[in-house]
Parts: C-alpha cells; structure tokens; sequence
C-alpha cells in the first residue's frame, strides 16, 4: 500500500470510530445541558421542596411553588395503569406469535404489530380525544380526560414493545428445553406456562421495563387526553399532567427560576429513563449470562 | 387432577388467543377510524334557515361563477354578502375570493326590501341588465348576482353556461322575540330541525321542551294556498289533528290567520309565536329567527386537499405546502443522520473489537434510544435554537430528529453489516482489496437492502415526530424557504389542528394522510427485504 | 463525497434564500386570526418579503419582542408597566369582548360577574348553584402565557383579590378553549369574540355577563363588562420606512378593518 493509502485507510478508520463515538457524545452532551440548566434550581428551591410537594404554583409572587410531587404521581399512576393492561395482553400475544400463531395468520399479526409500533403519537391522541375520551365519560363517568383515558391510549402505543421482547425471547429458548419437557409428558401450554415463560423471563422483563420507559416517556398522546390539569390525580377518573406533560406546556414562556425549574423536571425525567435503561442493561446480561450456562 | 389443568389451560389459551384478536382488532380499530373519518365526514352544522331551497328567489335568481364551490346559499349569507358584512366567499364557503356582488337593473330598486336590508352595501355594483350582470359573474371568481329570473331566462344559452344558478334557503322558522329572551336564566339555543315537525304536528306544547324559557307555543299557520302552507303541510300540519292536541292540551295553541299580513302580524304581536316565515323577514326585531341545525355528510379528504396550500391558520385551503414541508425536513435528516449512523456501524462491525470501548457504545446508543422525545426537543431549543443562534427553523429541528433516529440506523445498519457472509470479505481482501475498499464495494452494496429497509424504518419515525419539532422547528404552515425558516410539518400539523380546535374533520383528513405515509413507509419497507430474501435465496 | 456536495449545495441554497427579508412577528393567540390573514393580503404585493407569526401567547410574545427574537409582537392584554419600561410601544388596532361560552348541555343563559368569579376560583362547583342543572362545573382555563388569561384575570378575579383555581383543564390557545368546550360536558371557558363561531358551530353558546350579550354593538357603547382591547406592539414606536410600521399601517387601513370584522373582532372607530 502506498502512503497516501495508508494514510487515508486511517483516517477513515478514525472517521468511523468518530461518528461511532457521536452516540456518546450526544449522550454525554444531553445529560451536561440539561443538568447545567436544572441544578441551579436547587439553590433557589430544596430538593424535598421540589420533589416532594404538590405545590407548583411557578407565577405566584412573592412566593413561587415548585412542587412536582403532583407531576411525579401523574406519570407514575399513569404508566402503571398503562402495564396493567398491555402487560398481560402483551406478553399472551407475545407467546402467541412465538408458539401457537399459524403459517397464515403469524406472519399477518406480526406486520399488525409492527404497524402499531409505527403509528405517531398525534394519531393515538386523535384517537384518543374522537374515542376513548367520549368512552370513558360514558361508562365510568367524570368529564371523560382523565388518568384512564390516557392509560389506555398508552397501553396501546405500548404493546408492540412487550409483544415483540416477548416473542423474541420465548423463541430464543434453546429447543432442547421445548423437547425434553414435552417427552416429559408435559402438553404445550404447560410446556408454554412452566418451561418457556420461565426460561425467558428476563427478556419479558427487559421487554417491560423498555415499555414502561416508553409509557414514562410519551408527551402527545397524554397531552391530548389527560386533561393536563396541575392537581394531584385522586384517582383514575381524575385529570391529570405527567412530567412530560408539565415541560411542554410550559416551555415556550417560561423564563428565569420557571425554566430552571422545568430543566430540573427533565432531569428527574432523565434520571428515571437513565435508571430503567441501566436496569435493563444488567438484566440483558444476566439473561445472556443464565442462557449460556 | 387432569381435569382441572385442562380447564386452567383452556382458560390461558383462550385468554392468549384473545390477546392476539385483541391485538388484531385495536390496530383495525385505529386505522380504521381515522381513515373513515379522513375520507368522510358527519357534522351538526348550524343555520338560521332551514333545509328548503328554491331555485328562484321572488322572482330573481342568484348566480355565481363556476369556480365557487357553494350549493346551496343561506339566506343570511347572501344578505351578508350584498350588505358588506362579507367581503370575501372564505366564511360563507371556505373559498378564498373576494366577493364581488353584482345587482342589474330590473331588481336593483327591490333590492333592500328582497333581502331585508335597511341599505345595500357599498360594495354592490351595477352593471347593467341581466346580460352584463351575468358577464361581470363569469368574469370574476368571486362574483355574484342578483338578476330577475325571466330576464335570465331568455339570454344568449352561451352566456347561461358560463354562470351557475345557486338555489337560496330562505326560509326560516320564525319566533315571537318573547321565546329568544333570557328568563330565568334560560334562553333557548340551536333546535334540531326535526323540531319544526314536532311543532307542526302538535307534539311540543311549551318552549321549555326545547330548552327554552317557561313559555307556551303558539303555532301560527300560514295562509292555505301560500308557498310556506305548503311547506307547513309537508312539516306535518294537520288541521284536524292540531286542534285535537290543542284541545288536550290546553297550553298550545294554533291560529290559522286568512292572510299572509295577518300572518306576520300573529307572529309578532302574539307571545310564544311560532311560524315558518320568509327569512327577510326574520329582521330579530319583531320576528326573530331560531337557529336551526341539521346533519350533514360528504366526502372529506379531497384531491383538492393534498394540493392546496393551506390559509388562514390552516382553516381554509389543503396541506400541499406542508406536505412538501414534510418532504423537505426528511430529506434534510436522512443527509444529516445516515453518513454518521453508518459510519458508526461500519465501525462496530468491522474495526472493533469487543471491549470496554464497544460496550460504551452500545450502551450510548441505546441509552440514545430510550430517550424520551420531549428532552430532545428541550436540547435541540438550548443548543440549536438558542445556543448555536440558528433560531426556530429546518436546520434546528431536521438535526434535532437526526440525533432521534441515529441509533436506529446504527442498530439496523449493524445486523446489516453483520449478515454479509464473511466469505464475501475474505475473498475481497484476498484478492489485495484495502479494507476500506472492501467496505464501500463489497460489504455496503452486499447489506444495502437491509440498511435500506432501515433507513424506511427510521423515516417512519422521523415522520410522526412532534414534540420535538415544535419548540425546534416551527409552526409556519408555508412552504419553507430556506434552512432557516420556520416549517411545519405533517405531524406538527396534526398536532396543531387539534390543539387550535380548527376543524375536527380537517385534523382527521390531514391524520389520514400522515397514516397513509406510515403505511407507504411501512409496506416499503417489507417490499424490500422481501426482494432480499428472495434475491438472497434466488 | 456526493453526501458533502449535498450538504454544501442545501447550504449554499439556504443562504441564497437568506436574501429575502424574514420578519418574525408572534404572540397572542387572539391576535392571531387577524394577524395571519393580515401577512397573506400584505405579502401579497411584497414578493421577496417573508412574514410568520408564531402564536406563543401574549407574554412570551412581548417577552420575545424586549429580547429581539421578535420584531413585533401580538397581545390581547394591557401591558404590565415592566413591559412599557422595558420600551415597548403598543398600538391598539381593535376591540374584543372576553366571550364566555358553555358546552350546548349548560342550560345556564346568564352569569352575573360574582358568578363568574366564584366558578373561575372554585367556591361554586356545580351548576345548580347558578340556576342551571345538577351538574359539575368543568372549568377550561387558559395558560399563564395567555393575554387572554391576563385579560380575564385583570377583568374578573382581580378586582375580588381571588386566585384561579387549579382544578382546571388547561388550554394553551383560543381554539383549544373553543374545542374542550364544545366537546365537554358541563364545561365554561372564555375567548375572544373571534372565536364565538368555532364554538357555536360545535354545538356551544355564548353567555350573557350582567345580563348583557357580547357583541359589537355592546363592546362599542361599553355596556358589555368584559371588553378589551388588542394590540400590535413594538420594541419602541415602529420606525418609519420599517415593514412593522407598514405593516401597523395596514392592519389599521381600511383594508385592515374589513379583515378584522371578518375575524370577528370590532375594527376601531
């Protein structure tokens, strides 16, 4: 090779591990923003004071509330009603695909699947606001945007993740287990429900855990639906604003200790996605580490 | 023993099974609904007339140009017109024209008493007879006239295709100003125009029943032998069945007047009057019209929709430019986000080597990934918008959503990369190939169908994307002009329809075209690693 | 190397569009309907002059004016003395009344302003308290951006010393007000009087305040309580020659009065 080659062999190699490094660097470069933006707060405001109190009350003077304990509760109350349903429908129809589905109408449910996963989040909400608001204030009652509504609509957005980890998982399960519990004498759906289920769990897990970051994550679909009401949610007919919902209402005008307030609201937002993430790193390895034992 | 396992397990599996249905079911549901409701619309729509049209009106006719896509013209439209509340068709007919209202000569001189006016406005011309009214009409998009019906009748047949004869509803149901006022605390709103059945038939004996005040109805029948007789008779009047209510009832009341002065005069003298009337008329002074409203249903998402650019906030017009917008901010993102998310791969693939390097890679990437959009859009305002001065516009948000859809492309492009048989690159370099060139000739053309089917993906994502983009790129529905303006696209566009409370059936018909988009997207992208895996197997 | 031709083409072509002047005015989503149609017709005969409104509301608008983002800025409130310290110069350019409106079920025709002010703090909860049915006061506020917001805070609450209650559905423009309302039962919300229409074609209805209808007639003679007045404002009094004076000029001509009327705002005198 001549050295103008080598030179440009490496220097493409170095391009490569360049932009190869840009997913870290925007990563590292979000978390410095936004922490730079947010912790400021917390020397005006407490960290119990924020966290902990229901209080947001950003344009009273002299004295502005910062609490986003109300916010906290709405994301949180509203994600796991969101598992409730897609946890269960998720993971059957997962095993489904991966055990029982047909020739025909396997390969038919998993592009419905992936069609789901496709749809935006203005689509769901439109939905949401034509048909599960006008739902939910006819059968249960209340004035129709509330915690329920927008659970449903993100236990729908939800599904295809813990549908798909779920079928992959159970697929992945060596065959030899499938074989030897079925010589066993055991029948398919107790090989299904004792053997398989088991044996992927961690990748259910992982599949969950991945949905409930994405439930915790969505701004839109709540938006539309939630009411975004700045109480504290009483119950699942109550209105309610989650911490996504809180940033994006407020930060086209927020200025000064508001914005601050509204970055320190992405950061507990980041620290639990962050959180999640890590969680389902470490179980992705423990998965990998018992598959090969 | 067995028995209660195989009742346990046909419980699970038919819970699974329905699972799937379910699945199945809510994905059909949601397109479904959307697409239905894109295409077709179903609305209460409110007049102050009722549904009756006449072809004539007292004699004249009203035309317009071709161009003008109205049916049926309202009565208080058409006195709006001619009295200067409107000067564009954009309310009375969501057409975008300045409205050019003409009068010829033979009904000019009747012209306030035609229509109720106290005084014509200022922007009523006079062209001449019925031939140069006509003329003005077919030369202007936006004109209107006014001309009598025999004189019309008897021009030049050319000069008659040239225009269109737009029948007028002008008749309203026209109450005492007693049933309109507040009393105690109730004033009477929109009625369904089945009420005027109901009203005829004898079945509504006080106004309360149609939310108004505490007051008895009066039902004044026209005249036997006059136009709005005849329209009382089809509403359901029976004489013999309406004193029969009346008698039961002892509150309602008919009153059969042997004149059409006599008539008017009921309804505005007698409280609690009811009648349908003629709607110049209806002046809100001593006869006062209620509002009236009726279902109406027709197509929704048009040809003229997708090609269209939108005005006015997006109330009037289609969704071209932001289609294009759309377009652009893709284009815009696939450039940004593909080289690096390649490059990437190609690095992971094939330089590196599994360690803590690799793993903090990965474990970026998929960090980036869970990353929920709102937070993008909070960076991309700090660094794009205001950190690297470009403000609100294409640039800021297309690298906004680049930095959202890299790790799909690095994720995908990865598999791709990895799927090529090693055989292909051993043999490439065995015959003195660099690496480099065994990359960019043999290993990408080798995974180009998969990256591509990833790259569609990643499309799709970047197309239903609005959190981010509406702190990052804008709103401002024309087309974009430059990387620097503010742009909005489909999906913002969606967003913001529903959120400004524009039209119901607008946010629908512009939804059906974004999830025709996905489904674009999405069968592409099938398309193409079906072709793999038959080129691959062929 | 053909992707960075690309790039540099698109930013080559970027800045060639950079030529034509951008203006960037924004703010109250009232103002906005006037505004909108206002560039249309005005850019009409100007070809290489681009305008875009961004409706932020009226206190991130003027916010944006004293900080340059904005050249000029809507607003449906008066401004707050900070704001005409800071420099800005407001023009008014038309009148509106603060329109409450109710979902078509409210069987509810009049409020006096006590009433008002007590569901908007949320001492009274049900309609039956105010003479209609037994049924939940779902209260749609606006955001705190809002000019309207300030508007009705300034008209209403003020004056008792009352705070908002913060059990409220939050809309963050006019047209969103307009859509919860019509959509939800029980529900009350205030908007412009530009915004009546979207709300009565839904199925809404406007209320009498004091016993009095909003309406031009009643805005112009003052007996309607809750008038306001929209303005056009600027970071110190427009320049002459500059396209913010043109444009002011315009919406305050003839021309500007029939689009205001037709946005269903009171031009003037």
């Amino acid at each position: 090779m001549t050295k103008v080659r080598r030179f440009m062999e490496a220097g493409l190699e170095r391009t490569f591990l360049a932009c190869a490094l840009l997913s870290i660097a925007s990563v590292a470069l979000m978390t410095v923003f936004i922490f730079r933006q947010g912790l400021p707060l917390f020397a005006k405001v407490s960290l119990p004071d924020f966290l902990l109190s229901t209080d947001w009350f950003p344009s009273r003077d002299p004295n502005p509330g910062y609490g986003i304990l109300s916010f906290i509760v709405g994301s949180v109350f509203v994600t796991v009603m969101s598992l409730a349903i897609s946890v269960p429908v998720g993971i059957s129809t997962g095993i489904f695909l991966a055990e029982m589905a047909g020739r025909r109408f396997g390969p038919f449910l998993r592009a419905a699947v992936e069609l789901l996963a496709g749809i935006p989040s203005v689509i769901y909400g439109l939905f949401g606001i034509a048909v599960i608001v006008p739902l939910v204030r006819m059968i249960p009652g209340g004035n129709g945007y509330s915690a329920l509504s927008s659970s449903i609509v993100l236990a729908i957005m939800v599904l295809p993740t813990i549908i798909n980890m779920t079928e992959v998982s159970v697929r992945s399960v060596p065959n030899e287990l499938r074989e030897g519990s079925l010589a066993l004498g055991a029948t398919r759906w107790q090989t299904i429900s004792g053997v398989l289920v088991p044996a992927a769990r961690s990748g259910i897990v992982t599949g969950v855990v991945l949905g409930m970051g994405r439930a915790l994550g969505e701004t839109m679909a709540v938006l539309l639906v939630g009411g975004n009401a700045p109480i504290m949610p009483a119950g699942p007919l109550s209105m309610v604003r989650t911490l996504t919902m809180n940033v994006i209402t407020d930060m086209a005008y927020a200025e000064g200790t508001h914005l601050t307030a509204l970055f320190a609201t992405a950061i507990v937002l980041f620290v639990f996605i962050l959180a999640l993430n890590v969680f389902i790193q470490v179980a992705l390895k423990r998965a990998v580490k018992e598959s090969t034992r | 023993m067995k028995r209660k396992i195989r009742a346990g397990e046909r419980v699970s599996v038919g819970f699974v099974w329905l699972s799937a249905a379910f699945t199945i079911a809510t994905l059909f549901l949601i397109l479904g609904y959307i697409l239905w409701n894109g295409f077709f619309y179903s609305n209460n729509v409110e007049y102050s007339v009722t549904s009756d049209a006449t072809r004539e009106l007292d004699g004249t006719l009203v035309i317009v140009n071709p161009r003008n896509p109205i049916r049926e013209l309202p009565f208080d439209a058409l006195r709006g017109l001619y009295s200067d509340e409107f000067s564009s068709w954009k309310k009375p007919a969501g057409f975008d024209a300045d409205s050019y209202p003409y009068v010829d000569d033979a009904t000019s001189p009747r012209l306030a008493g035609l229509l109720g006016l106290e005084a014509q406005g200022e922007l009523v011309e006079f062209p001449g007879d019925a031939a140069a009214a006509a003329e003005s009409v077919a030369g202007n998009d936006g004109g209107i006239a006014i001309v009598d019906a025999k004189a019309f009748g008897a021009l030049d047949p050319a000069l008659i295709e040239r225009v269109r004869v737009v029948p007028t509803r002008s008749v309203a149901l026209g109450v005492n100003p007693s049933v309109v006022e507040i009393r105690d605390n109730r004033r009477i709103g929109t009625v369904h125009e089945t009420a005027i059945g109901d009203l005829y038939a004898g079945k509504i004996s006080n106004w309360k029943e149609l939310d108004g005040s505490d007051l008895p109805v009066t039902v004044i029948v026209p005249p036997p032998g006059s136009a709005l007789r005849s329209l009382a008779d089809r509403a359901g009047f029976d004489h013999d069945r309406a004193n029969g209510h009346a008698n039961q009832s002892g509150s309602l009341k008919f009153i059969e007047p042997a004149t059409m002065d006599e008539y008017y005069l009921s309804l505005a003298g007698t409280r609690g009057a009811v009648g349908l009337v003629e709607a110049s008329r209806a002046n809100g002074i001593d006869i006062a019209p209620v509002k009236l409203s009726r279902r109406e249903t027709g197509r929704n998402l048009t040809l003229s929709f997708l090609l269209e650019a939108p005005k006015d906030s997006g109330k009037i017009g289609g969704i071209s430019t932001i289609i294009l917008n759309t377009f652009a901010m893709i284009l815009l993102t696939l450039i940004f986000s593909i080289p690096p998310g390649l490059f990437a791969a190609i690095y992971l693939v094939e330089y590196a080597r599994e360690g803590r390097l690799v793993r903090l890679i990965r474990l970026g990437t998929e960090t980036l990934a869970g990353i929920p959009s709102i937070i993008f859009g909070l960076f991309g305002m700090l660094v794009f918008v205001q950190g690297l001065g470009w403000g609100i516009s294409l640039l800021s948000g297309s690298l906004t959503v680049t930095l959202m859809i890299l790790p799909t492309i690095v994720r995908t492009a990865e598999e791709a990369l990895k799927a090529v048989p090693g055989s292909l690159q051993e043999g490439s370099l065995a015959l003195g190939a660099t690496k480099v060139q065994t990359v960019f000739r043999v290993v990408l053309p080798a995974a180009f169908p998969a990256i591509a089917s990833g790259v569609i993906l990643a499309i799709g994502r970047a197309l239903g994307e609005t959190a981010a983009l509406i702190y990052t790129m804008g709103s401002n529905y024309n087309l974009t002009g430059g990387l620097f303006d503010s742009t909005r696209t489909l999906a913002v566009h969606v967003y913001l329809i529903i959120a400004e409370g524009i039209s119901s059936d607008r946010a629908f018909a512009s939804g059906a075209v974004l999830v025709f988009f996905i489904l674009a997207i999405n069968g592409t992208a099938r398309f193409v690693i079906n072709r793999m895996g038959r080129m691959a197997r062929g | 190397m053909k992707k960075n031709l690309m790039l540099a083409a698109t930013l080559v072509c970027g800045c060639a569009l950079l030529a034509a002047e951008t203006y960037t005015f924004g703010g109250s989503t009232t103002v906005q309907p006037i505004a909108n149609v206002a560039i249309e017709k005005f850019t009409a005969s100007k070809p290489d002059v681009r305008i875009s409104y961004e409706g932020v509301g009226s206190g991130t608008g003027l916010k944006q004016l004293s900080e340059g983002t904005l050249t000029l800025a809507g607003s449906s409130r008066d401004l707050k003395k900070s704001e005409l310290d800071a420099g800005l110069v407001p023009v008014a350019i038309a009148s509106d009344a603060l329109t409450v409106v109710v979902n078509k079920d409210v069987r509810v025709a009049n409020l006096t302003k006590d009433q008002l002010a007590g569901i908007y703090s949320g001492t009274i909860v049900n309609w039956n308290e105010v003479g209609g049915k037994d049924e939940k006061i779902e209260v749609v506020n606006r955001d705190e951006t809002s000019g309207t917001f300030g508007a009705f805070k300034e008209l209403v609450l003020d004056p008792k010393k009352i705070a908002f209650t913060k059990n409220a559905i939050v809309a963050k423009e006019n047209g969103e007000v307009a859509a919860k309302v019509a959509s939800t039962p029980g529900a009350i919300g205030y908007v412009g009087l530009g915004f009546v229409e979207e709300i009565t074609k839904a199925g809404g209805k406007a209320l009498a305040i004091d016993g009095v209808d909003p309406s031009v007639k009643t805005t112009l003679d003052g007996s309607y309580p809750l008038s306001r007045k929209l303005y056009m404002v600027t970071k110190g009094p427009a320049k002459a020659k500059s396209i913010e004076k043109a444009f002011i000029d315009y919406v305050l001509s003839a021309r500007g009065k029939v689009i205001i009327k037709e946005a269903g705002f009171i031009p003037l005198k």
